[in-house]
């Protein structure tokens, strides 16, 4: 049937099959190039650019500028003009002599990830990268990205080295590594792009993303009552007076009313019923699967964190004491992070290649 | 992954450097409202820039640049000439400035740029201009990096002294492209400049068209002697072109004669035809024995856009499409449109006595107006009424020169009907053009043959380099006379009124001239001999520039492979060539290296990182963040054995480090810690 083609494609069909054979032509090379980059380079935690890690191949412009050498080499050949072969010669040597310096403009740079950011899958996680310099040489325009992000651009040339923020998209829950970083220089021409694609070990955990679970189940002090009727967090406390407000606590209690009068910050506190204890309980959730439960678990446990009462973690075959405070905060969410991590799926060589599943 | 497409500022402004760097030299040759077009293309992209204006759409530039064309079609005529095609590539340079987009748009402006940088020495070869294009190169790299610079750095001096040095790291390896890389031949016919006879005279002579070349000091050729030595400034008169014709005021060409290429066309003729004259055989037969004496030398010209060579008296010139006229002048069969070299050899003492006169050259030689000049005829009728031989009549008139006459550049307008008749008796001075033309006249008054040549006298002689150079100040009228039994000889009647003009060469004779001579007129082209002897110098750098960069030709390259590589053969020039480059690249990637060096670490450190290198061998290997006595120390837990060497190692390392001492206790220190090093055995 000729007529299987859809209507968009009807309308120019020339158009559309060039368009895609040339994109998929050329995603397909570059794919296939990082891919063997990927197989060649071992990950490592630092890495000092070197012959053994930088390609170099000329840009668009430089092969324009080539075209430009030719031209100028007719004009001058045509007219006997030997000035002007000799710009010519000139210009082409320029662009020879450029390896060398774009080369050079990268060769001997260590880099390293210097700080990886947990956080929640699905935020960006802030990586800064340590740039540090060989000797006194200056590296200008140094160009940086993860795979798959926009570059961002530094210059080494002063002090023994130089951090760069960047950041990489937390693509899952549990532990990841960064994507391929890619460190490039075009200068100083912009006529031949010099680069490296650089796989780090450092590894970070990621959060479980919060997806909104209701309300809280309160669960009574007794365990054997088995009394699981859910109560509104907020009625597991009745209001009992104000403190002044301290630093780092949370905004959600403060009483605004008085703020508005002038009269100063306060927080509202509320008494809990002291035999009351609150837990984030994995079985709270029957009936989900893993990554569902651990996304609600984190959810229950952030609202829990931004209040003040002391809260514990259940999950199988691990129990985290109530507590109440950030590094307790930072411990639960660090065991949603790895419950489990070593079942999830490895990440796969176009996650390294593309900075995303 | 895509960058940043934006146009940096800096690099918008370095692009209009560079632009406004690589169009001013090319105004000298082309028409002066394209500045006009590129200041308004500069002035809206400015706008655009600040945002007063919009980009200019389609509908504006698509007329612009159409009538922009057509303007040029109409200004030039034709489009197919070297001006207009480099004044399309410029008016193309300057109309993109309205359209600039992205990065690439800028990019491709910059390597149009590249190109009309350089046809900028299609124009003039001199090094100034080259120079000069290497500073133009020089901006346009420094836009091509402050557009693909992305950290932004808005100062103008860091680009551009990068761009020089990059230019000067290139410049070796491009001196080896130059010299090895083949060279072949004008690969198809290209349409040659349209400016013709600039400078030089044309193939006519009036009363002050030569006086008004002696303020121009340009080279019209050089000469180099085989000898090494210039015969003396009296005998060096570079013939050109003699002219026949006169309408009482001109002299020109006879009219078969005018078109230089039907000219050209005939001689080739003859020769194909071996339709040889008896002067050329006795010519021949002249240079064959050997007891004449001959000078041979080597002529660079300059490109006059005329045909005409220029040789001393009775010369052979053997080049390609060059041939002799029966005048023992010599006719190229284009005009010199490029500077030309070409080799000569001159017989001073060949006698042209078997020169015969037929009746229509002897009728073309004696020939007046009959209207014109009445008192200067009726003067030399007088004096062959008198009886007087040709000799005497020719010194008659001499001697009347030499009485009367002064030599000057002064010359008034001559009266339009009889110039000459105004200049014999009443003006009285004049320069060299009036004294040939009256002379002639004179004579053919007489009915003695007579014709005025046209060229150059002297030239100055060049001892560093050893190389005479003719000015068009040099340029130089004087007649031929022709005489039975002698042929056509020369007469100058200057050297009658001025002989210290022919003596000395017009600089030096300027130079010599007293104040007596400035009432003269030619206090104005004197120059002072500082000047002059820095203009000699200069001009010995430019001959230099010219034999080796300009005329390096195929023939030329042959020679050298020859002589530097001791062959010609394919795989000599490829070896050389990849040699050579290698090696100029090797020197650039070790300046580089040199440059990015790992620093020594200071001499106070070295004990410490010796011995940090010696535990490293044993396993050990300092935490960054661990300090050296922690380190010492988790070492001793391990090796209890080698706590207190390792406890007295540090604390002298650190004595080193942090405590002053003179250089006495530092080399003992020194000394005892290589011990206490050696000591520890792992």
């Amino acid at each position: 049937m000729p007529s299987s083609l859809n209507p968009a494609t009807k309308k120019n069909p020339v158009l559309q099959k060039r368009d895609s054979i040339k994109t998929g032509w050329l995603a397909a090379w570059r794919r296939r190039v990082r891919r063997w980059a990927l197989k060649r380079r071992p990950a490592q935690s630092s890495f000092v650019l070197d012959r053994n890690n930088l390609f170099i191949f000329p840009t668009g412009a430089g092969f324009a500028l080539l075209l430009v050498v030719f031209l100028m080499w007719l004009l001058g050949t045509n007219y006997d003009n030997n000035l002007v072969l000799a710009l010519a010669f000139l210009l082409a040597s320029i662009l020879i002599s450029c390896i060398l310096h774009t080369h050079a403009s990268l060769a001997g740079l260590k880099i390293e990830v210097s700080k990886l950011q947990e956080g929640f899958a699905g935020d960006e996680l802030g990586a800064e990268l340590r740039l540090s310099r060989q000797g006194k040489r200056k590296y200008h325009d140094v160009r940086l990205f993860w795979a798959g992000q926009y570059p961002k651009a530094v210059t080494v040339d002063q002090g023994d080295a130089s951090y760069v923020s960047l950041s990489i998209n937390a693509v899952r829950r549990g532990i990841i590594e960064p994507p391929l970083l890619c460190v490039e220089s075009r200068y100083p021409l912009g006529l031949l792009r010099c680069w490296a694609w650089l796989k780090f070990d450092t590894s970070v955990l990621v959060y479980p993303k919060p997806v909104e679970a209701g309300p809280l189940p309160a669960t009574a002090s007794d365990e054997g009552s088995g009394d699981s009727e859910p109560v509104l967090l907020d009625g597991a406390e009745d209001f009992s007076g104000f403190h002044s407000y301290r630093d780092g606590e949370s905004l959600k209690h403060v009483s605004w009313k008085h703020y508005a009068q002038g009269k100063g910050m306060f927080v509202k506190d509320f008494q809990s019923y002291a035999d009351e204890q609150l837990w984030v309980d994995w079985d709270a959730l029957p009936g989900m699967d893993r990554e569902a439960r651990l996304q609600r678990l984190c959810d229950w446990l952030l609202i829990l964190a931004d209040g003040s009462q002391p809260f514990g973690m259940r999950l199988p075959g691990q129990t985290i004491a109530p507590a109440t405070g950030m590094s307790h905060r930072l411990n639960c969410l660090r065991a949603l992070a790895k419950f489990e991590a070593n079942q999830l799926a490895s990440l796969s060589s176009n996650y390294y290649l593309e900075g995303k599943l | 992954m895509s960058l940043i497409y934006q146009i940096p500022r800096p690099a918008l402004w370095w692009l209009l450097i560079a632009q406004a760097v690589v169009i001013l030299p090319l105004m000298q040759y082309l028409p002066l409202w394209l500045l006009v077009v590129w200041a308004v293309s500069v002035g809206w992209r400015i706008q655009v820039v600040r945002g007063v204006y919009g980009a200019p759409k389609a509908i504006v530039k698509v007329p612009l640049a159409l009538s922009m064309v057509a303007a040029l079609v109409l200004s030039y005529g034709n489009l197919f000439a070297l001006e207009p095609l480099v004044a399309l590539l410029l008016l193309a340079f300057c109309l993109k400035l309205l359209e600039l987009r992205s990065q690439r748009d800028v990019l491709l402006l910059l390597l149009l740029g590249f190109f009309v940088a350089s046809t900028q020495l299609l124009f003039s070869t001199s090094i100034v201009a080259f120079l000069y294009a290497l500073v133009s190169f020089a901006s346009l790299l420094s836009a091509l990096m402050a557009l693909y610079s992305a950290t932004t750095n808005n100062s103008f001096g860091p680009h551009f002294k990068q761009s020089l040095l990059l230019i000067l790291q290139a410049i070796p390896l491009a001196l080896v492209l130059f010299f090895v890389m083949p060279r072949i031949g004008s690969l198809w016919t290209v349409p040659l400049s349209s400016n013709t006879g600039k400078t030089g005279f044309s193939n006519s002579m009036e009363p002050g068209n030569i006086s008004q070349l002696n303020k121009d000091y340009s080279p019209a050729f050089r000469v180099d002697f085989a000898e090494k030595k210039a015969p003396p400034q009296r005998s060096l008169y570079w013939r050109g072109l003699s002219l026949s014709g006169f309408d009482g005021r001109r002299w020109v060409l006879p009219a078969h004669e005018r078109n230089d290429l039907v000219r050209y066309r005939r001689l080739a003729l003859n020769q194909r035809n071996q339709k040889r004259h008896d002067w050329q055989e006795d010519f021949k037969n002249y240079q064959s024995k050997d007891r004449s004496r001959f000078i041979d030398y080597q002529v660079m010209m300059e490109a006059s856009f005329q045909p005409w060579l220029f040789t001393l008296v009775t010369a052979s010139v053997k080049e390609k499409d060059v041939l002799a006229t029966k005048d023992y002048l010599f006719l190229s069969k284009r005009p010199l449109s490029q500077r030309s070299l070409y080799r000569a050899r001159s017989y001073p003492d060949y006698k042209r006595q078997s020169e015969s006169l037929g009746d229509g050259e002897r009728y073309l030689n004696t020939l007046l107006p009959a209207d014109s000049n009445p008192k200067a005829k009726a003067m030399a009728k007088e004096w062959r009424q008198r009886g007087y031989s040709d000799r005497q009549i020719i010194n008659s008139s001499l001697e009347l020169f030499n009485r009367d006459f002064t030599y000057s550049l002064q010359n008034a307008a001559l009266n339009e009907q009889d110039p000459v008749d105004d200049f014999l008796f009443s003006r009285k001075r004049g320069y060299c053009e009036h004294f040939a033309s009256a002379f002639t006249v004179l004579m053919r008054a007489a009915d003695i043959p007579a014709r005025v040549v046209l060229g150059y006298q002297g030239g100055q002689w060049n001892k560093d380099e050893k190389y005479l150079l003719v000015t068009q100040a040099d340029a130089h009228a004087w007649a031929e006379v022709w005489l039975p039994n002698e042929g056509w000889t020369r007469v100058d009647p200057t050297a009658a009124v001025a002989p210290e003009r022919i003596e000395l060469g017009f600089r030096a004779y300027l130079e010599q001239a007293s104040t007596a001579i400035e009432q003269y007129g030619f206090s104005d082209l004197r120059q002072s001999p500082l000047l002059a002897k820095l203009q000699l110098q200069l001009d010995a750098i430019n001959y230099s520039w010219h034999s080796w960069i300009l005329s390096y030709d195929q023939d030329q390259q042959m020679v050298f492979f020859q002589k530097v590589l001791g062959g010609r053969e394919h795989w000599r020039v490829v070896a050389v060539l990849m040699g050579a480059s290698t090696f100029m690249l090797a020197l650039l990637a070790l300046w580089l290296w040199w440059r990015g060096r790992p620093e020594a670490p200071a001499a106070e450190l070295v004990p410490w990182l010796e011995l940090e290198k010696k535990l490293a061998a044993g396993g050990w290997i300092r935490e960054p963040g661990e300090t050296p006595q922690q380190f010492t120390s988790r070492v001793s837990k391990q090796r209890p054995d080698l706590e207190a060497l390792l406890e007295r190692y540090t604390k002298m390392a650190y004595t080193l480090l942090y405590i002053p001492i003179g250089s006495d206790q530092h080399q003992q220190l020194l000394k005892d810690l290589a011990g206490l090093r050696n000591s520890i055995r792992l």
